[in-house]
């Protein structure tokens, strides 16, 4: 019906842009707001406004591969990892005076690749659908966190506050996020990303034409896991501390922010810069309804409106690009 | 009663070979329905003191609630997608209950609203889910914020209140309905389950809902309205959750709007324990109500064992992945060909 009334032009354009772009143009929309209702916002304020939305970013790049991969893949789990990270940090790493930065940064990482084999092992090898094995190990890794550290703390070495620091022409916190992404683009030039998207649009086509489906995937979930120990490591960092209870608060928005970034939820469309896009987004919404004034109560439900306006905006696009 | 409905993609199954060495679905489903059983026993081992009428009664009244928040999500899982939309449901008719009650409306007049309201957020489920095949998880979650938020927004926070004394009867392990010595909640819970069953069973929207959730594009050619039978599964499920939360509000410990949270893992865990697929078209509520019996049973054990609520959530991922190994796991690609 509507594909009928829509212009050609419009159907070309909806299929010759890459798949983020609107998220991109709709965060535009929302920077011109936000900068018309904050007068500190582009003399500075955006750089703070980055930085607390980092972890919601690196988290949503964190669940790209895995939507990616298909098969129903996702991971719940991301954030109680990244939970899990910060407290590995804030409870095991520096009451023991280990808080040297290149250590933290390598247990961190660590950690979040272990959190991400577990996963690996339990949808790839083990087979169990991916959202019971990351809704379990959401369970698990989350619990395990709150029982090592009960109560928030609030020191961190010296060296951490490097993360939050907006005193530089960008904030720090950016080169992370393009560091992360910087890899994923090195990974893009490889034969993994095409196997990757293969495997995640049809991964009965991608078995036949000899592409290793379980490696494949499990390598897939391993990114995510070390993605969210990055995240996990920028989180400590802005909360300028740990909070076992932080971390899992992140999981339902990351995946909101992957599929307003345009990635398919069924796996094989998308990459990393949507899903950093659409966390932005999401952010940016969340900014901006705080800085209205309005109260808690009407910010919530304006989000959950919001987001869903924005995902229909979304499926309407989708739905033109592949109009014939 | 077995569903013999294959999902995947029907030209390609029609065209391979049946899948070799495949476990009877029988053998599983018996394993399903097997687990309360044995739960039961090594809890009456461990703790003693369940083995009392009391003490079967409090079991089931938690499980009741449990129970009847998860028909909504076990419906939503057959037809392939997920709700999560469930907790604030709950948290709805939970404060919808309590202050209006407060205010002195009729109980029957509230009841009438939180069905409204139900059947409102419902069919906006259905219907969003329904568009440009958008994914029902952000469709659910979105709707979750907007009606936790929308209930804050009408009570301005003040979510505390009266309840009703029947319903902290009706919640009430020593309760009794017409002189049967067994608590409202439990009845309620039964009388959902008859009715749920037989819809799954007996009837031509049954039918469809299976349908709908192997294979969304032959079920349209078979005339089922995807829209119709989403709108309505949605629906359904708003409805029991409704219910959870009412009698949620019979429990000590006051109103919240949050009280559903943890409601939002645990339906999805029954779901999943009762070895229903989450790739749709198979599956049925019975499963759940095993899955229900026994997470409920787990954590009275694990209470019972005096292990911390963080433990506890530990050893319930790792009671999942066991039982999922054992009955749920995927097949290989190599044998989806």
């Amino acid at each position: 019906m509507s594909a009928t009334v829509a212009t050609p032009l419009l159907q070309t354009v909806a299929r010759k842009v890459p798949y983020f772009v609107p998220a991109l143009v709709a965060v535009a929309v929302m920077l011109l707001l936000t900068a018309s209702e904050s007068e500190t916002f582009l003399s500075g304020g955006w750089k703070l406004v980055l930085v607390y939305a980092s972890p919601l970013v690196l988290l949503a790049m964190a669940q790209a591969p895995v939507v990616l991969s298909g098969g129903g893949g996702l991971d719940l789990s991301v954030g109680p990892t990244a939970g899990l990270v910060s407290v590995v940090i804030a409870a095991v790493l520096i009451p023991r005076d280990l808080s040297v930065a290149w250590l933290v940064i390598v247990v961190a990482l660590l950690t979040g690749a272990a959190a991400g084999a577990v996963n690996a092992t339990l949808v790839t090898l083990v087979r169990i659908p991916p959202i019971i094995a990351t809704l379990a190990t959401y369970l698990v890794f989350a619990g395990l966190a709150t029982q090592v550290l009960g109560a928030p703390t609030g020191f961190l070495p010296e060296w951490m506050s490097w993360f939050t620091s907006v005193d530089g022409v960008l904030p720090n916190v950016l080169y992370v996020i393009l560091g992360v992404g910087l890899v994923w683009l090195l990974l893009t030039r490889t034969a993994y990303w095409r196997n990757l998207l293969m495997v995640g649009s049809n991964d009965r086509a991608a078995y036949t034409a000899g592409v290793n489906v379980t490696a494949v995937r499990f390598l897939a979930y391993l990114l995510t896991g070390v993605m969210a120990g990055v995240a996990g490591l920028v989180l400590t960092a802005v909360l300028g501390g740990a909070d076992a209870t932080v971390g899992p608060t992140y999981t339902l928005q990351a995946i909101a922010a992957v599929a307003l970034g345009g990635l398919s939820l069924a796996g094989g469309r998308g990459g990393l810069f949507g899903a950093a896009v659409g966390a932005v987004l999401l952010f940016l919404i969340q900014n901006y309804l705080t800085l209205t004034e309005a109260s808690s109560f009407e910010l919530q439900m304006a989000y959950g409106v919001v987001l869903i306006v924005a995902i229909v905006a979304n499926g309407a696009w989708d739905r033109k690009r592949k109009a014939r | 009663m077995s569903t013999t409905i294959t999902h995947g993609d029907p030209s390609l199954a029609a065209a391979s070979p049946p899948p070799p060495k495949r476990r009877t679905a029988r053998a599983s489903s018996v394993l399903v329905y097997l687990s309360p059983v044995a739960m039961f026993v090594v809890l009456t081992l461990t703790t003693p003191g369940v083995l009392s009428t009391t003490g079967v009664m409090s079991l089931l009244v938690l499980a009741s609630v449990l129970g009847l928040a998860a028909v909504g999500q076990t419906w939503a899982v057959m037809i392939g997608g997920i709700d999560l939309s469930i907790p604030a449901t709950i948290g709805m008719a939970n404060v919808l209950v309590t202050t209006l009650y407060a205010e002195g409306w009729g109980f029957p007049r509230i009841v009438l609203l939180v069905v409204v309201v139900s059947l409102a957020i419902g069919t906006a489920n259905g219907l969003l889910s329904s568009l440009f095949g958008l994914h029902p998880l952000v469709v659910t979650l979105g709707m979750a914020s907007l009606v936790t938020g929308s209930v804050l927004v009408a009570t301005d926070g003040n979510t505390g209140g009266d309840v009703p004394g029947f319903i902290t009867d009706a919640v009430s392990p020593v309760g009794s309905v017409w002189g049967i010595g067994v608590p409202a909640a439990v009845i309620l819970w039964l009388a959902t389950l008859a009715v749920v069953l037989l819809v799954e069973r007996r009837t031509v929207f049954g039918r469809r809902l299976y349908a709908l959730g192997s294979n969304e594009r032959a079920a349209r050619l078979a005339l089922v309205r995807p829209v119709v039978v989403r709108v309505v599964v949605y629906s359904v499920g708003a409805l029991c959750a409704s219910a959870a939360g009412v009698l949620l509000a019979g429990f000590s410990g006051g109103a919240s709007v949050s009280i559903g949270d943890p409601y939002l893992f645990s339906t999805i865990t029954a779901v999943v324990v009762g070895g229903t697929s989450l790739l749709g078209g198979a599956g049925t509520y019975a499963r759940t109500v095993a899955g229900v019996l026994v997470t409920t049973m787990f954590t009275t054990l694990l209470v019972g064992l005096e292990i911390g609520p963080n433990m506890q959530q530990v050893m319930l991922g790792v009671a999942i992945l066991l039982l999922i190994t054992v009955y749920g796991r995927d097949r290989h690609v190599a044998q989806r060909l």
